[in-house]
């Protein structure tokens, strides 16, 4: 637990404040689980800078371990997940991670979350350092 | 019109055909333990109701939640019926005992009535994928910082609705489900048979 503390500040203390404003994580949530068990995270990165950006790590308080996803179709129809690196987000555009698509794969939660219940969610950027936003959980 | 309602008879069977599932004849069966603490033999056991079939697994965090959610949007809407019954078969035998599949309903507030979630042997759950042309297989094992692995799985994305004699009448994807068309589908099989 104080290793991960530790790594959530080392994370957050690379804040690039003055320009966090031009990239936004709006309207964050997640599926709820029990205890231990693995989730997705979805939201909107909103980047009003004239730069794309890339997020390229992601932690959250609630799980033990977080990385980028996204689901694909494989060619005989079956659907699956797959880590990805990085997330691009577009210059003066939004990337929305949405159930189907890009996620945030949540591995083994702290304690089980039920609808209402928040996450914290940190967001690693190579342009604007790092973000937090509050997922908000739900059925 | 006639020649309209053979060209979609056609057309359904074909599409139940290539999915693995043959319309004429109900899928075969297999022993799994359900969350209500029955063995049943699915689905022979649940014939004279409208089946529901889903396929899902527990530490899948994007499709079968969809699916999930999508089926319980239908509960509400066609669940109060006792003609009607949702099964739910895991798609992870290795993982999904019947207590993780318990939990699983609990977190997601599954009814406990009327509402299988299913689990068996590996052997006796890939003959019930295989009964319904579901594909599941491990895809990619992550390795977290503690040193446990954990595996993810690709798996077909479906739902089937049996009618009173165990046939299927349909099947659609699951995670992308038009909920309120859907309920309409399944009251109509209530009220015609």
């Amino acid at each position: 637990m104080k290793l991960i503390i530790v790594a959530i500040i080392t994370f957050v203390g690379v804040h690039a404040s003055a320009q966090v404003a031009s990239l936004q994580l709006k309207n964050g949530w997640m599926y709820s689980a029990d205890s231990g068990m693995i989730t997705g995270a979805f939201l909107t990165i909103q980047n009003r800078s004239p730069q794309p950006d890339t997020i390229i790590a992601a932690i959250a308080e609630c799980a033990e371990h977080t990385e980028i996803h996204t689901t694909v179709r494989n060619e005989d129809g079956t659907m699956g997940m797959r880590p990805i690196p990085e997330l691009i987000v577009p210059s003066r555009g939004s990337l929305v991670l949405k159930p189907r698509s890009l996620h945030i794969m949540l591995y083994h939660l702290r304690k089980t979350l039920r609808p209402g219940d928040r996450c914290i969610l940190f967001l690693r950027s190579k342009r604007h350092g790092t973000l937090k936003t509050e997922l908000i959980v739900r059925r | 019109m006639k020649q309209r309602a053979v060209f979609w008879t056609v057309l359904v069977s074909a599409v139940l055909l290539l999915g693995g599932c043959d319309a004429a004849h109900p899928p075969s069966s297999s022993r799994l333990q359900a969350t209500d603490g029955r063995t049943y033999n699915f689905p022979a056991d649940l014939r004279g109701r409208i089946v529901i079939v889903s396929f899902i697994y527990t530490h899948c965090p994007d499709i079968c939640r969809m699916t999930i959610g999508h089926l319980l949007d239908l509960w509400e809407r066609v669940g109060g019926d006792t003609n009607v019954v949702f099964a739910t078969v895991t798609l992870d035998p290795a993982r999904d005992t019947v207590a993780a599949l318990r939990q699983y309903a609990e977190v997601w507030g599954i009814p406990s009535v009327r509402w299988l979630l299913l689990t068996g042997t590996i052997a006796e759950v890939e003959r019930v994928h295989k009964a319904f042309g579901i594909v599941a297989r491990k895809s990619y094992t992550e390795r977290l910082p503690t040193g446990e692995s954990v595996y993810f799985i690709d798996h077909t994305d479906a739902v089937f609705l049996l009618d009173r004699n165990g046939i299927v009448r349909d099947r659609r994807e699951g995670s992308s489900l038009d909920v309120r068309k859907y309920a309409q589908m399944v009251q109509q099989y209530i009220r015609g048979q």
